[in-house]
C-alpha cells in the first residue's frame, strides 16, 4: 500500500468545516483513493497541527493519478492561506509494521523525522530496526509501523515516519515516554550529546483518536 | 533498588583522553559542563579514572557519572540541555582532548522490572 500523512495547521480564524469538508470531498470523488481520515489533533499534541489527514492508494500510480486528479483540488485548498497556515506532509510505502492485538479504536500518533546527520546506511537501517523493536519492547504500543518517506514537504524533508497506534492517551504518553527502551536507548540517535546522534532536532509529532486501524502489520493479527 | 517511579537513572560520560590530556580534560569537563548540567538537575555521582594515575604519554580513560531520579526527571534534563545549545558547545570545545567518547544511560539491574513497567 502507498500513503500520504499530512498534519494541518489551520489559519486562524478558517472556515475548519469548508476545510474538512472540501479535503474530504477530493478523497470520497476519487476512485484512487481506497481510504480517507481527517482527525483533529488532540489537546495534548501542542505544537501537533490541528489535524491529521491520511490516505490510502493501493500503490504509487494511484497516488499519481490522485495528485493528477482530485488531489489538485485538494492541493488548491491546502495552499489557501485563508484556511490553511502550515502544513507538514510525506508520501510513502508502508514499512515493516507489528501488532500485538487488533485494535478498534484508540489513539493514533505520528512522528515526523529527518535522518539528516547518518554516518552510513548501516547506522540508518540500525535505527529503522530499533525503532521497529520499540513496539515489541513497550506495553503501551499495540500496532506499529516505521516507513521510508518518499516524499516530503513542510518545515523539513522528512525521511521517516514512526507511527504507532495505543488503547488510550497513557499508552503514549506514560508507557511510550517513560519506557527505558525510549530514553536510555533509542534516544542516543535523536540526542546531540550522544556521538550516535543523526536525527535533527526539528520533529513533527502529533495524535488522533481513530476509529479503525491504519496499520496492517505483517503478522496480521 | 529505588522508590517505584522515582528509579535512579545514571548517566555514564565515558571519555578517552589524548595521550597526557586526561586531567586537563577532567578540569574543562568540571569548570564547563558541569555546573551547567547541575542546574538542569543532574546530579555528580562519581569521577573515576583508569589506570588510576595520570599518564604522561597514553590515554587516561575517564567515568564520570551523573544521575537523575526517575524517567521524568531524565526527560525534564533532557529538554533542558536540548533547549541549550551551550552543552554542544563544550564537547566541540573539548574535541581535541579526545581521542573516543561514549554516552550511556543506566540503571541498577534490581531496577529494571519496574522502569519497563510503565
Amino acid at each position: 500500500m502507498f500513503r500520504v500523512a499530512k498534519v494541518l495547521t489551520a489559519a486562524e480564524g478558517a472556515d475548519t468545516t469548508a476545510l474538512i469538508d472540501g479535503l474530504s470531498l477530493t478523497a470520497g470523488k476519487s476512485q484512487y483513493v481506497l481510504r480517507s481520515r481527517l482527525e483533529p489533533t488532540l489537546p495534548e499534541a501542542a505544537a501537533g497541527g490541528d489535524y491529521i489527514w491520511q490516505l490510502q492508494f493501493a500503490g504509487e500510480p494511484e497516488y499519481r493519478a490522485w495528485l493528477d486528479d482530485a488531489g489538485r483540488e485538494a492541493a488548491s485548498i491546502l495552499n489557501d492561506a485563508a484556511l490553511v497556515r502550515h502544513v507538514d506532509a510525506v508520501s510513502y510505502e508502508e514499512g515493516r509494521a507489528g501488532s500485538k492485538r487488533p485494535l478498534d479504536r484508540g489513539v493514533y500518533r505520528l512522528l515526523l523525522i529527518n535522518v539528516n546527520k547518518a554516518p552510513n546506511a548501516a547506522a540508518v537501517a540500525q535505527f529503522e530496526h530499533e525503532t521497529y523493536e520499540m513496539g515489541s519492547y513497550i506495553p503501551g504500543i499495540v500496532r506499529w509501523r516505521i516507513s521510508r518517506v518518499q516524499e516530503a514537504s513542510g518545515a523539513r524533508p522528512w525521511t521517516h515516519i514512526w507511527e504507532q497506534e495505543y488503547q488510550d492517551l497513557d499508552g503514549l504518553l506514560k508507557s511510550y515516554m517513560l519506557h527505558p527502551h525510549h530514553w536510555g536507548w533509542i534516544n542516543r540517535w535523536y540526542d546531540p550529546e550522544c556521538v550516535e546522534h543523526m536525527i535533527d532536532n526539528h520533529l513533527c509529532h502529533s495524535f488522533c483518536n481513530f476509529q479503525q486501524s491504519v496499520i496492517e502489520p505483517e503478522n496480521g493479527s | 533498588m529505588s522508590e517505584t517511579g522515582r528509579e535512579t537513572i545514571y548517566y555514564l560520560d565515558h571519555l578517552v583522553a589524548q595521550p597526557g590530556r586526561a586531567q586537563a580534560l577532567l578540569q574543562f569537563y568540571m569548570s564547563d559542563y558541569a555546573p551547567q548540567a547541575r542546574t538542569r538537575g543532574m546530579a555528580l555521582v562519581h569521577r573515576w579514572v583508569t589506570p588510576p594515575l595520570w599518564l604522561k604519554e597514553q590515554s587516561n580513560e575517564l567515568f564520570i557519572i551523573w544521575s537523575v531520579e526517575g524517567a521524568q526527571a531524565w526527560w525534564t534534563a533532557t529538554r533542558l540541555r536540548r533547549a541549550d545549545p551551550s552543552f554542544l558547545g563544550f564537547w566541540e570545545d573539548a574535541k581535541p582532548m579526545i581521542v573516543s567518547r561514549r554516552r550511556l544511560f543506566l540503571s541498577d539491574v534490581n531496577d529494571v522490572d519496574a522502569l519497563c513497567d510503565v
